[in-house]
């Protein structure tokens, strides 16, 4: 029980957490918390299901089509809520990613009607690991999470690509003298935040119903675990997305599934006020 | 010193530069040439509009009139990015290093860039990189972050970041601000070593015993116009520099 819980609750915190990441690749590179990630997620889900349930397409086959586009979205995305504005206030920048979550949810409303959908899950059936009965899909989410986790990792730190990528995120005027054509940059950063977030719709749609509102409280958990990870922080995003994730399978089953939610973001508040920085953040001085 | 910068061809080339914000004239029809491995000196008093000129010629502002000339090619309406990797390369007044990333990150980035072009990826950057830093007197780890290094340190290694891209135009933006007698004559060695690759050097800087020490022609831009013309001991007796510097000269 406790096993099947924990797994659970990881499996569930790893898609927060690659939500969370794809929200810290955009914040480092253009300095803007995206409203709208939450509802790449959904857009994946919808995508992968117009492929697997509309046309009929292999459920994998389905999943790195859906993944590579939501990529790609994710870069007219940036071309239309980030760059004619990238001169313009923060704010200005912000709420243009708010816009672009309403338009986003209207028009998926639009095409897919509001009738919740499923999609298959990438693995049917139940797996026994060390005496626990296990829905594969949980396992499979895990494997495929850490992957992803792993491969932006090392993209990010190892890799000319990552070290560009990084350069524009800390100083877009030294790194354009240096060479590096700044829109590629943050192009190639949203294509990779927005994958992660579509290939976490996808594992997340068996589990909950594809609905054009799904994307809005994985996205504000996602947030709510960057927060509690250190806003800015890659790994404070993953562990905070663990966290986040085993907290609301425990308390969904001990406290009571109504009230979930709200004990998630009771933990939130509670890490704001003892350590506002967050696990992993650097304290933060006023910009001068 | 005139007879063989006329004899070979131009890297950088400057014709009739404007830029106005608003209405400050920046750059008022600035015209120069820049030859390899010689240092040219950019000097005049605080808003001359000396920094402007790095910018117009890096590309991060646009001209409003006049050309640039890299190598005989237009470069005028060239990006910034694409300039910098044919090779034109600057140092800031405040270093801007990458503070997330370590000292090797941050001095190779440039190099790996670079190495795009074949004639780069062939030469052996290392040996390169440990004479610039024995010469610049640094001894870095190689892990550590940016924060660790003082600040004269971060302004060195700028300057070695610059110099091990090979740059064909140098343009360092008042290398010496803020450093030390010591760090001033380790940045006076950098140079020499870029003069020995046959960069051109674009220097601005404050301090005098530097600049006339070291460049072989200078410019001098006051209010966004080129006042003279020359070599050191030209500038240092011409008048009206004098009185750009410290207003009217009375007496003596």
């Amino acid at each position: 029980m406790i096993l099947q819980l924990i797994v659970t609750g990881i499996s569930l915190g790893v898609v927060y957490g690659l939500i969370g990441m794809g929200m810290v690749l955009i914040f480092r590179a253009v300095g803007i918390v995206n409203f709208a990630q939450g509802d790449f997620l959904m857009l994946g889900a919808f995508i992968c299901f117009a492929f697997n349930q509309k046309m009929g397409m292999p459920i994998w086959l389905s999943f790195a089509i859906t993944a590579v586009l939501i990529g790609l979205s994710g870069i007219v995305f940036q071309f239309i809520t980030y760059w004619p504005l990238r001169d313009a206030q923060d704010k200005t920048i912000i709420v243009s990613t708010l816009g672009a979550s309403i338009a986003l949810r209207e028009m998926t409303k639009l095409i897919w009607g509001s009738t919740p959908q499923t999609i298959d899950p990438l693995r049917g059936g139940i797996v026994k690991i060390a005496g626990a009965l296990l829905q594969w899909q949980y396992v499979i989410i895990i494997v495929f999470a850490a992957l992803l986790m792993s491969m932006v990792y090392f993209l990010l730190e190892k890799t000319l690509l990552g070290n560009i990528m990084q350069a524009t995120a800390q100083d877009k005027y030294a790194a354009s003298l240096m060479g590096i054509p700044i829109i590629v940059a943050i192009g190639l950063t949203f294509f990779i935040s927005m994958l992660i977030t579509g290939a976490g719709g996808v594992m997340l749609a068996p589990i909950f119903f594809i609905t054009n509102t799904m994307g809005v409280m994985a996205g504000v958990k996602a947030f709510a675990a960057v927060v509690i990870g250190g806003f800015g922080s890659v790994q404070g995003a993953i562990i905070g997305g663990l966290l986040i994730g085993l907290i609301e399978v425990f308390a969904g089953t001990y406290v009571s599934t109504t009230y979930k939610d709200t004990v998630v973001f009771a933990v939130l508040i509670i890490s704001l006020l003892v350590r506002p920085q967050g696990i992993f953040g650097e304290k933060i001085s006023e910009k001068a | 010193m005139q007879n063989t910068s006329n004899a070979k061809e131009a890297v950088l080339t400057l014709n009739k530069v404007c830029k106005n914000f608003g209405g400050v004239v920046a750059a008022k029809d600035i015209s120069f040439d820049l030859y390899s491995g010689e240092v040219f000196g950019l000097i005049g008093p605080n808003g001359a509009g000396k920094t402007t000129l790095i910018n117009l010629i890096t590309g991060i502002y646009k001209v409003d009139g006049g050309t640039i000339l890299l190598n005989g090619h237009d470069i005028t309406k060239t990006p910034a990015h694409t300039r910098a990797r044919r090779g034109i390369t600057r140092t800031f007044q405040h270093p801007h290093l990458l503070n997330r990333c370590d000292i090797e990150t941050n001095i190779y980035l440039g190099v790996d860039l670079a190495k795009k072009n074949k004639l780069l990826k062939s030469l052996d950057h290392k040996k390169l990189l440990d004479e610039l830093l024995e010469v610049a007197g640094l001894k870095l780890n190689m892990r550590d972050g940016i924060d660790k290094l003082a600040y004269g340190q971060q302004k060195l290694l700028e300057v070695v970041r610059a110099i091990l891209t090979r740059p064909s135009v140098l343009l360092l933006d008042e290398p010496a601000a803020g450093l030390n007698q010591k760090e001033m004559e380790h940045i006076v060695a950098l140079v020499d070593i870029a003069i020995k690759m046959n960069s051109a050097v674009l220097l601005i800087e404050h301090r005098m015993d530097l600049v006339m020490s070291i460049c072989d022609r200078i410019t001098v831009l006051n209010f966004g116009n080129q006042i003279a013309n020359g070599k050191p001991a030209e500038i240092q007796d011409n008048p009206v520099v004098i009185e750009a510097y410290l207003g009217r000269k009375r007496g003596a």
